[in-house]
């Protein structure tokens, strides 16, 4: 199979190119996409000199009206390139047609398009929805030309964003959560513009990206993440820039038929049109919107009774003794001779203090418009959004402009330009234990006081300092610690468009990227835990950093189209990418200013700051040739084949294509359809409006490997004072793209008249010489080298279906999807990979499904010491001594049965990919009233808890839940929890089974009830009335505060809930006045 | 179909809805579920619930330890039944004092279960008394059920009610026997103003000095207690107290060694050395005494005969015996007196003077490489019977003399001679011209039989010497009588001094 498809890239590249080229000289007359729309009345013109010509066939009917059965007058029925017509009051066509095999287009205002295949009939009705149904006759906007969806041999999946007028706050990768079968979306975590970790099939990856590839209007969308946020847990999310109301349409490539992106292609493409006018009438839109966010349920945690006697319970495992526990002045209820009495009798719920309630407001404002020169869409927005820890917002300002120009009949420009500027006020999150305000509210004594008390018991407006269990003040970080996150994204592309003859155009987009992040930190000394650095005590903290990008892109292409005899249909490209980055990242940071009042680098000790920076810069060069075929409109091939060069790729890359010394990754793809359905034979199953199977296959590729993990580079070095370069590692000049041959099988099946839509895909993914790091020698002075050595399959299958379940005055649409995948590692250095996060570790071996959880499998604990005793089960202590377990400690299986419960007593204890994910959507609307509402759905995932880790492993000082009340005290009793000890000497809170929950949920994602007022003849043409909601009910078994987050988006983060902000619950009032 | 699938989808719909709105809420209380109810109920209320602990419950609200066991942490109760507490004396029950501290006696900070003692353990109770807690039993008292695990601690149900026992201190100062020892305890009392807690009513015209308040600010406090805390509670000790025949034996014994020019100095020189080494720390049996027992502090060796004790008493914090007769060691008593060399007092002139810290070995493989001594050398001072004063106080005793010095330099013999150049040393008494103890030859150095020579580390006799008064006395160690440098070094690591009783 290997050698066939080397072979197969390596024929089909010169096949391509010839043809190409043989196309371009027999250019002769026809339809292109770029020639203006016909008009009725010409159309209606050359049918009559045609058919004085000739006497064709004809083709009668009636275009109704759907759901109420009423015939359309003044509908558009055409045979593309022949003739047309236009019904009558009675919805009455007649059209001549050069045969009975030809292709109907039905078009009319305020209506779907239909394409229907006439299949020898002679007479021929349709009924049609109303516009922005889903149908498979929608535009799917491909990434050389847009095609009905029905026509096109790959799986793709196309979303009008009817609805992005009431999904506000929502960033273009979240709203696709649901959307579309076989995208995962698992967003990132609550903080606002965060956006999600999108998965389009699953992973291909181990170590690499394993995000789709965007595509915004044309220019490809650089949202990778370089440098790293000096906020914990924060991710500079670069698709945030884009509002979800800019979007007119979105289209997902899940296949192979992303093999024109070359080795960006492997984790799919998503091709975002933003903002165009549809006709020249000037149209203004202004909405303005403002909601409420609701804080999340509390965690159950102790309150300060609970705890204290918790605590003195604890202790009693510590190695204080009983006179030394009693004494400790928060037990001690005596007000006199006390002097912390006030101090350590308070009960704070810390929850209440660090989340609150918050709203959020946009306004924002569209001008579609222009004349038949130009037309151009116009936007403005601005938008702020609180977050749920206290202290935390988001602004933006956003403003986009993009124009379509008419030069000369033959020359037309396009230009698209936009910029969003961000301000963000943020918090740590993650496992940033000293400073992350939602981890300290659960874990810090409930008996402390958020300010200052005296003896006396008056309190003071300052905030308390570390406590006696050195923990921070939640309230220090929120009040007096800074993250600020200021960025800005300028997106400018400016294309021109050449109609060389009738067939041939030639077309060039240069687009420009400028990305820029400031981001500046204070962490102040009051009422935070000192951190420890290499040579001093780090009191207060402060952070400036500063992450740049610009890259150039252009893409080239020259595009044939022509139909020979009404039967053939050949598109074909040929053309070239280019894209140049560069990016830095500069990083400050300083310790121990003078006071928490000296916030910036410059005001820490001068011995301890430091000064750090990246620079990344790479090339990708992506030459690409294409040709889309159909017969009759019945079958369709599509051939592409691309050749990327990049600099990342190694010099001395064996089976590659060499030119001039650099290596090139050949990439081809076909995809093949048959649309059953126009068959002849199907004439008569009048049910089954469109039948069509697919196949495709293709290499993709993958070319994130480091920008100079090919080559030997040096990076600095302080050494005593002196600066120096050392090897910064060990180049690999054999290092390549990783490949991904996919693999497609798919049916769309569309029934009763398009009430039913159903579609399935079946894929396999294999992928090869994936990045893998390999340890190397401590000999080399090096951890590891990054090689191409892993290799898995993902296999899976995606579902969707469609529905219009009522088709009356109320019209209620039903869709459903689902996608399931599984993989397989089929090749990884040692047959396994073991990685850690969070106090998790994910297994990564031969033959299984990569990053799977490893831990310990628990069965109850021992309830009695003769159990204990009976097992003679031990664990090795710090000192490597045997202890046995006793009563009240966890029964761990013993895996190798060597009594020892260490390291090789591991298992798989979960998977932390679902079984499958979802979505359900509902669109239900009645004269001027719509509803709509989203379930998305993940079944099957497991996800360690470590925040639950943490509140109930009963070893020191933080809170815990009021689970620990039934922990194990006395010899028989009847609990599942362990005993309370102080240190967990026995690993009773060990990486085991016990925190590993099911990330199972269903949640109405959003909700929206729309009301449209509409006014004739005023100055205000419409006005919308949302209600919409977000995240509005979450049925999870899962414990913590939010199933749904994603530390990053690396592969061996997922699953693993560290403390992010959770996602949060919000209703909006929106209005949307058009003018 | 697709109607009949519509209408049950929007029922199914709205029940899922309210289904999500009820679940999502009851996750946590469903982990959180207490499995014994018993977990989320306070001692109090089962106490007070519990009919077998009706007079306890009763108790407790009368001496307000009802309200302590409502407070957020956790309590371990060892809760006599009814039966137990009717078994009471009534003089206590009556007695609020007394009952609060009969009450107090059976409740502990903290949760104890009877898997902890192994074998026993001592708990502090609410009335500051420790009672000894074992698997099976509560002091005295049979733990009928155990165990037993509320909200904020333990309950124990005992058979029997706990009086509080006195400790050694109180049980002296009450019992009325050992009336002598008492008194000398007593005398050593002393009160002491700390300004910090005193309250000034106004100053002295003349002085300028305050006045304070009289009674504020004041603590009393005992010479004897700061040593040997027999009032602590927590201490575990047996003492010793001696009738007063007894205590009159042991004056008498030790009045020579105490004998001063002052008689009332001796007497009370000699009956605080009657009472100072009288507690021992640890509790012991009376039948299973070893032969061997150390003091607390001065390790005084007793070595206790049963049949002298007359009366036994335990206490709170330990154990009492009523003795009329003790035996000890008397050197282990009165103690060997050391000087270290580098501790002088005075030097007969001005001279440089070098403490010195030394290996006690010089072999590096030896265990005793890694142990060090500091001892004193002055090199030529060039003065004929140079003399360092060190001060001591002696017992009137006769004392064996040991002196160490260890001479680990200068082992070879100058060129041309055979022998080494010696530092001659003595020591002497009172005065530096003192001559009951001789010269000390070859200080410091063995000669070994192949004629060379090695650090002497052992101790040195040096004579005897009698003590007449008890007191301070001057103890010299004098040089040769030569000016020469080299031979009139003078080097000490120690004296001992050993009392010949």
């Amino acid at each position: 199979m290997q050698i066939f498809t080397r072979e197969f890239r390596y024929i089909l590249l010169p096949v391509l190119l010839i043809t190409s080229v043989f196309n371009l000289a027999n250019a002769q007359e026809t339809d292109t996409t770029l020639s203006k729309p016909v008009s009725a009345k010409d159309s209606i013109a050359a049918f009559s000199q045609r058919s004085a010509d000739k006497i064709k066939d004809k083709v009668t009917g009636y275009i109704l009206e759907s759901y109420s059965g009423k015939p359309i007058s003044g509908v558009r029925v055409s045979v593309k390139g022949f003739s047309a017509g236009i019904t009558n009051d009675k919805g009455f066509y007649s059209l001549s047609v050069p045969n009975y095999n030809v292709v109907l287009v039905i078009k009319a205002q305020g209506y779907q398009t239909k394409e229907l295949a006439l299949k020898g009939k002679k007479s021929l009705n349709a009924s049609l929805y109303e516009e922005g149904f889903t149908s498979i006759y929608d535009q799917a906007h491909l990434p050389l030309a847009d095609a009905p969806k029905y026509q096109v041999p790959y799986a793709v999946e196309s979303i009008n964003t009817n609805d992005n007028w009431s999904r506000v706050n929502e960033s273009p990768e979240g709203y696709l959560q649901g959307k579309v079968a076989g995208l995962k979306s698992v967003r990132h975590s609550g903080t606002p513009g965060l956006g999600a970790n999108i998965n389009i099939r699953g992973f291909n990856s181990l170590n690499a990206s394993n995000q789709p590839l965007y595509v915004v209007d044309g220019v490809v969308y650089d949202n990778t993440e370089f440098g790293r946020s000096l906020t914990g847990a924060h991710y500079y999310n670069p698709l945030q820039n884009i509002d979800l109301k800019d979007i007119d349409n979105i289209t997902v490539i899940k296949d192979a038929g992303t093999a024109i992106y070359g080795t960006r292609g492997s984790n799919g493409v998503v091709l975002i049109n933003t903002i165009r006018a549809k006709e020249q009438v000037t149209k203004i839109d202004f909405g303005v919107y403002g909601g409420y966010n609701f804080k999340p349920l509390n965690t159950p945690v102790l309150n300060a009774g609970e705890y204290k006697t918790y605590l003195s319970d604890l202790l009693r495992t510590s190695s204080l003794t009983a006179a030394e526990i009693s004494d400790k002045s928060y037990f001690n209820n005596d007000i006199v001779g006390n002097n912390d009495y006030y101090r350590y009798h308070y009960d704070t719920n810390w929850q209440d203090e660090v989340m609150k309630n918050s709203y959020n407001k946009n306004y924002y404002l569209k001008i579609t418009g222009g004349d038949n020169i130009a037309t151009y869409g116009l936007s403005l927005g601005y938008l702020k959004n609180e977050g749920i820890t206290n202290g935390t917002d988001l602004t933006r300002y956003q403003t986009r402009f993009n124009a379509d120009l008419n030069l000369t009949n033959k020359f037309k420009a396009v230009a698209n330009l936009s910029f969003t500027s961000n301000n963000q006020v943020l918090k740590d999150q993650g496992i940033t234990n000293k400073t992350n305000p939602l981890y300290l509210a659960q874990v810090k004594a409930p008996f402390l006081s958020k300010f200052d008390v005296d003896n006396a018991g008056l309190v003071s407006p300052n905030l308390s300092d570390v406590d006696l269990f050195n923990t921070s003040n939640p309230m220090s970080v929120i009040q007096n610690g800074k993250n600020l996150d200021d960025n800005y994204r300028f997106s400018g592309s400016f294309g021109l468009i050449y109609l060389l003859n009738k067939s041939t155009t030639i077309q060039s987009t240069v687009g420009i990227t400028f990305d820029k992040v400031r981001e500046k930190i204070f962490i102040p000394n009051k009422g935070v835990v000192e951190d420890t650095l290499r040579n001093a005590i780090a009191y207060n903290r402060s952070g400036s950093y500063v992450s740049r990008l610009f890259s150039v892109y252009n893409d080239t292409r020259i595009n044939y189209k022509k139909t020979f005899n009404r039967i053939h249909e050949l598109n074909t490209n040929l053309g070239l990418r280019y894209n140049m980055n560069k990016s830095e990242t500069d990083l400050g940071l300083g310790y121990n200013s003078a006071t928490d009042e000296f916030v910036s680098v410059s005001g820490g000790q001068a011995a301890l700051r430091s000064v750090s920076g990246t620079i990344g810069d790479w090339n990708w060069l992506n030459m690409y040739a294409n040709a889309d075929y159909n017969l009759y409109k019945k079958y369709f091939l599509s051939l592409n084949i691309a050749v990327d060069g990049s600099s990342r790729f190694g010099k001395e890359t064996t089976n590659a294509l060499t030119l001039n010394g650099n290596k090139y990754a050949v990439m081809p793809s076909v995809g093949a359809a048959w649309l059953i359905s126009s068959e002849k034979f199907m004439a008569d199953a009048k049910a089954i409006q469109n039948l069509k199977l697919r196949v495709s296959y293709g290499l993709t590729g993958n070319y994130d490997i480091g920008n100079y993990a090919a080559k030997q580079y040096y990076v600095s070095q302080n050494f005593l004072g002196v600066q120096g370069s050392v090897r910064g590692n060990i180049a690999n000049p054999q290092l390549k793209w990783e490949t991904v041959a996919k693999t497609d099988l798919g049916l769309d099946v569309s029934l009763f008249n398009e009430r039913l839509n159903l579609t399935f895909d079946y894929f396999n993914n294999d992928a090869k010489d994936l990045i893998t790091y390999e340890p190397v020698a401590a000999a080399s002075g090096f951890d590891y080298v990054i090689t191409n050595n892993g290799g898995m399959r993902t296999r899976g299958l995606d579902f969707t279906i469609n529905a219009r379940a009522i088709n009356k005055v109320v019209k209620w649409d039903i869709g459903l999807n689902f996608s399931k995948y599984k993989n397989e590692i089929t090749k990884v250095p040692g047959n396994l990979l073991l990685n850690n996060f969070a106090g998790a570790t994910y297994i990564t071996k031969l033959g299984d499904q990569a990053n799977l959880f490893y831990g310990y499998k628990s069965n109850g604990i021992y309830n009695l010491q003769t159990q204990a005793t009976a097992a003679g089960l031990v664990y090795l202590n710090n000192q490597g001594v045997a202890v046995p377990f006793q009563a009240g400690d966890v029964i761990f299986a013993d895996l190798n049965g060597d009594k020892i419960i260490d390291e090789k007593d591991r298992q798989v204890i979960g998977n932390p990919n679902p079984d499958f994910v979802g979505a359900i959507s509902n669109s239900l609307s009645w004269k001027k009233w719509s509803f709509d509402a989203l379930l998305s759905f993940s079944v099957g995932n497991d996800v360690y808890n470590y925040q639950r880790n943490v509140l109930e492993s009963m070893s020191g000082y933080q809170n815990q839940t009021p689970n620990v009340i039934n922990r194990w005290r006395v010899d028989g009793q009847v609990t599942e929890i362990p005993r309370a000890a102080w240190g967990d000497p026995a690993g009773n809170a060990r990486f085991s089974d016990r925190w590993i929950e099911s990330g199972s949920y269903l949640r109405l994602r959003s909700a929206t009830i729309n009301y449209n007022f509409t006014f004739k003849d005023k100055a205000i043409k419409y006005a919308k009335v949302y209600l919409m909601g977000n995240n509005i009910v979450t049925l999870t078994k899962y414990l913590g505060y939010d199933p749904e987050f994603s530390a990053s988006n690396g592969l061996f983060t997922q699953g693993v809930d560290s403390g992010l902000e959770p996602q949060f619950r919000t209703v909006q009032l929106g209005v949307r006045i058009g003018l | 179909m697709i109607n009949i699938f519509k209408k049950q989808h929007q029922f199914i719909m709205l029940f899922m809805a309210l289904a999500f709105m009820l679940s999502s809420c009851k996750k946590w209380d469903q982990h959180n579920e207490t499995t014994d109810i018993y977990l989320n109920q306070g001692l109090l209320k089962e106490i007070n619930g519990n009919p077998a602990l009706s007079l306890f419950s009763k108790y407790l609200a009368q001496t307000g330890y009802d309200t302590v066991l409502l407070a957020s942490k956790s309590f371990t109760v060892w809760a006599p039944d009814n039966i137990a507490l009717a078994a009471v004396d009534p003089q206590i029950l009556n007695d609020a004092v007394k009952l609060k501290a009969l009450i107090g006696n059976h409740i502990s900070n903290l949760s104890f279960y009877t898997t902890e003692p192994k074998p026993s353990l001592r708990v502090k109770m609410l009335n500051n008394k420790n009672v000894i807690f074992t698997s099976a039993k509560f002091d005295d008292a049979k733990i009928i059920i155990g165990n037993q695990s509320f909200g904020n601690g333990v309950l124990h149900i005992v058979d029997k009610a706990i009086i509080p026992q006195l400790n050694i201190w109180e049980y002296l100062n009450t019992s009325g026997t050992g009336e002598i020892q008492k008194e000398e305890l007593l005398s050593l009392n002393y009160s002491l103003r700390d300004v910090t807690k005193s309250e000034i009513i106004g100053y002295d015209q003349v002085t300028g000095n305050p006045i304070y308040k009289p009674g504020v600010g004041v603590f009393n406090w005992n010479r004897y207690l700061k040593v040997n805390d027999i009032s602590n509670e927590d201490s575990l000790y047996t003492y010793i107290i001696l009738t007063d025949q007894a205590f009159n034996d042991q004056k008498t014994k030790l009045a020579p060694y105490f004998l001063t020019d002052i008689a009332t100095i001796s007497d009370s020189l000699t009956k605080y050395n009657v009472i100072k080494d009288l507690a021992i720390k640890g509790v012991y049996d009376k039948n299973s005494l070893p032969s061997q027992i150390y003091s607390t502090k001065d390790s005084v060796i007793y070595q206790l005969d049963k049949n002298a004790i007359i009366s036994t008493y335990k206490a709170s914090n330990g154990v009492v015996f009523v003795m009329n007769r003790i035996d000890y060691d008397m050197v282990s008593k009165i103690k060997p007196v050391i000087i270290q060399g580098e501790s002088g007092y005075t030097l007969q002139a001005s001279k440089t003077v070098q403490t010195r810290t030394r290996r006690n070995s010089l072999d590096p493989t030896s265990p005793l490489y890694n142990s060090y001594f500091k001892d004193l050398l002055i090199e030529n001072h060039g003065t004929s019977g140079f003399w360092v004063k060190y001060n001591a106080t002696l017992k009137a005793v006769k004392y064996k003399v040991y002196f160490r010095a260890v001479r680990d330099f200068t082992l070879t013999p100058a060129t041309g001679k055979t022998d080494l150049d010696y530092f001659r040393t003595r020591i002497a008494f009172n005065t530096s011209a003192a001559t009951e103890l001789l010269y000390s030859e070859k200080v410091g150095v063995i000669a070994n039989s192949n004629g060379t020579f090695s650090p002497n580390y052992d101790e040195v006799y040096a004579g005897e010497y009698t003590v007449a008064k008890y007191g301070t006395m001057g103890v010299y160690l004098v040089a040769n009588t030569v000016t020469t440098n080299g031979l009139n070094s003078l080097l000490l690591d120690y004296i001992k001094l050993v009392p010949v009783p």
